[in-house]
């Protein structure tokens, strides 16, 4: 216990300076913006505004993502309470009870609730989040490469099995992921491997780049679509942005039930905030005395999904901080801004770096504090933005995604690259061939194939040694667990 | 073709293309036992295995859903699409030699001019806005590198 509160004091001490407070701020708001907007979400949000923290050292660039994912999870919901539109999809929860509340004149009281379970959830997730990371990065520390490998495995078959749609579409967007991996000089033997001949791809695909394209880029061919949609919004009926006692009581037990529940839920690969908000609505739904409340402005049916969905972004950091996976398509997005900076998060962030990792964990607490400020007495004016066009902030996007890509590497060839992928992530969504899983392999191939390749020499060829260290046993038939109940269900449901 | 069909069969032929690569390479193996193809040509079967049973699940099923491509009925998305594609390749390929600034308040002039049709004023402040405020704030107060051109060279910093 001692040791935790001796981090945690490390992880202030980095957390509380007057330029990271101020980073927090700024980037806490400009998240709010971009998780309201509809059409952007928090992995799009950070995925622009990483120029950002180009100029910064890693503990502030780390701190400033986590304030931008924290504040496009506060922001998602003042769309889906204002203009019944989410701002992403872990929003879309929120509109089952929140514009319903905007009806009712109570649109004051769901800005308000809304901020307040985000503020509630966020810091029991991170109190979750600190007592499990040391433990984990600790253990985490003892893996060998037949390990290391099949904890990749294990996240990459988790990230399929949850991904929605097929799992053979998973299994395609896996090997897709693990091909453009492979891009480059190989670190072992110095070969080079699937350039077909251009220079630029040796060093490989920064995929920074290939996260641009298919999120920020790409969310703006997807709202080509939408220029002409107007929403219809009228600031001056929300009335005071607060909560009565009465409608806060109602709301303590589903917060306090929905906390955990994200949280765990975010701690898995794959499973995502949407999944969170709608198991604990679900689940608030069938405890309640009055269900059929549920969908006509129960502010507890709003308040639970808010306070899931920002543990469920602290459940995320779990993967991320302590054993290098990213739990999320954001999380994946700031792993590939930290790597740029030279931190590769994992067990050894701990050991060696334990004021960015301590520093990290300690921001989210102050995050919330600053964003409970800014929802709650900006939340009027924050709500004014909705009115500014797609037709307006879409060139604005554009521009900060290729500026975004330009600082990558000072390479107009990556320009090229962002388009490419940009139309891949559109095709992919024609074809409903899930990104994540992609990604995920993206950002994992080089460990996967590197850690596969180490135990195969430590084992003379044989595949023997994935099934002869427990850690390895347990993470293989955890993963094969996954995907028999995930055919099973599909077969059942297809049924 | 269905969206399961389509996507088998673009499967299949990146799988191939990577597979038959992947057999070209050398046999290496200084420090590790499996050399730089194995990998590679395991993700290359997966590929085309998942990219066939997506196929044949598909012609199973009965129940296919096409692709909804809409290339007459979102005729505009699509020509943004393939504008803004080529734009951003022409930023890149003259931001070098023309600098950030005059750059990027041609690529946002243009791409503006396509998304936010008919509001010439709105569309030239925001052209030169969107690098103005960004130049200052990266390359002034962040202190990053952008290319200097022939605007950037007549500043005083």
């Amino acid at each position: 216990m001692d040791v935790i509160f001796d981090n945690l004091a490390i992880g202030f001490a980095t957390a509380i300076t007057a330029t990271n407070i101020l980073w927090v701020f700024i980037g806490g708001l400009l998240g709010t913006v971009m998780g309201m907007l509809p059409g952007l979400g928090p992995a799009t949000g950070v995925a622009i505004l990483i120029p950002i923290t180009y100029g910064m050292n890693p503990s502030t660039a780390l701190i400033t993502m986590c304030a931008v994912y924290y504040g496009a999870m506060f922001g998602g919901s003042r769309a889906s309470i204002m203009i019944n539109t989410p701002g992403d999809a872990s929003a879309i929860v929120s509109c089952f009870d929140g514009y319903p509340m905007t009806k009712n004149g109570e649109a004051g009281a769901a800005l308000a609730i809304s901020a307040i379970a985000s503020f509630i959830g966020g810091t029991i997730g991170m109190v979750f989040l600190v007592f499990l990371t040391g433990p984990i990065a600790a253990a985490a520390l003892k893996f060998g490469p037949a390990e290391m490998f099949s904890l990749m495995l294990f996240a990459l078959v988790a990230t399929i099995t949850l991904a929605e749609g097929s799992l053979l579409k998973g299994v395609i967007a896996m090997c897709i992921g693990f091909m453009l991996s492979t891009i480059g000089i190989d670190p072992l033997t110095g070969i080079i491997r699937f350039t077909f001949g251009v220079e630029e791809l040796q060093d490989g695909i920064d995929f920074l780049v290939v996260m641009i394209g298919v999120y920020a880029i790409c969310e703006v061919f997807k709202n080509y679509k939408n220029l002409d949609t107007k929403y219809s919004l009228d600031s001056r009926s929300i009335g005071k942005v607060w909560v009565s006692w009465a409608q806060f009581k109602k709301c303590i037990l589903p917060m306090l039930r929905s906390s955990p529940l994200g949280f765990f839920v975010g701690v898995l690969p794959g499973m995502g905030a949407s999944i969170a908000t709608f198991m604990s609505y679900a689940m608030e739904k069938n405890l309640s005395k009055t269900p059929e409340k549920f969908g006509k402005g129960a502010i507890e049916g709003l308040a639970a999904p808010e306070a899931a969905n920002n543990s469920c972004a602290a459940g995320a950091m779990v993967p991320l901080l302590t054993l290098g996976i990213p739990g999320s398509g954001t999380t994946a997005v700031m792993l590939g801004a930290l790597m740029m900076l030279g931190v590769r998060p994992g067990p050894i962030l701990f050991s060696q770096f334990p004021e960015i990792a301590w520093g990290v964990i300690a921001s989210i607490l102050l995050g919330n504090i600053i964003l409970v400020i800014i929802n709650l007495p900006l939340a009027i004016p924050l709500v004014q933005l909705l009115k500014i066009p797609q037709r307006i902030m879409l060139p604005l996007i554009l521009g900060m995604g290729f500026m975004g890509t330009y600082f990558l590497n000072y390479s107009s060839f990556d320009f090229i690259l962002v388009m490419a992928f940009a139309l891949g992530g559109y095709i992919f969504s024609k074809l409903e061939i899930p990104l994540p899983p992609l990604v995920l392999a993206l950002i994992l191939g080089g460990t996967t194939e590197q850690s596969f390749r180490n135990s195969m020499s430590l084992s003379d060829g044989s595949l023997a040694i994935f099934f002869q260290k427990p850690i390895s046993v347990t993470l293989i038939v955890l993963a094969a667990v996954s995907l028999v109940y995930s055919l099973l269900k599909r077969r059942k449901y297809a049924s | 073709m269905s969206k399961n069909f389509t996507s088998g069969l673009i499967s299949i032929i990146l799988g191939t293309i990577y597979f038959y690569t992947a057999m070209q390479f050398p046999e290496v193996q200084a420090g590790d036992n499996t050399g730089p193809k194995l990998f590679p040509l395991i993700v290359g079967a997966v590929a085309v295995i998942a990219g066939i049973l997506l196929c044949i699940s598909d012609r199973r099923s009965g129940k296919a859903e096409a692709v909804a491509w809409n290339f007459l009925s979102d005729r505009a998305v699509w020509i943004k699409i393939f504008v803004t594609m080529v734009l951003g390749i022409t930023y890149g390929l003259v931001l070098d030699t023309w600098g950030y600034l005059l750059a990027t308040t041609a690529f946002m002039f243009f791409a503006t001019m396509m998304i936010n049709r008919g509001r010439f004023v709105q569309n030239v402040l925001i052209a030169v806005l969107f690098p103005a405020v960004t130049y200052g704030a990266f390359a002034i107060a962040l202190q990053l590198s952008l290319p200097r051109g022939i605007i950037e060279n007549m500043l005083p910093f």
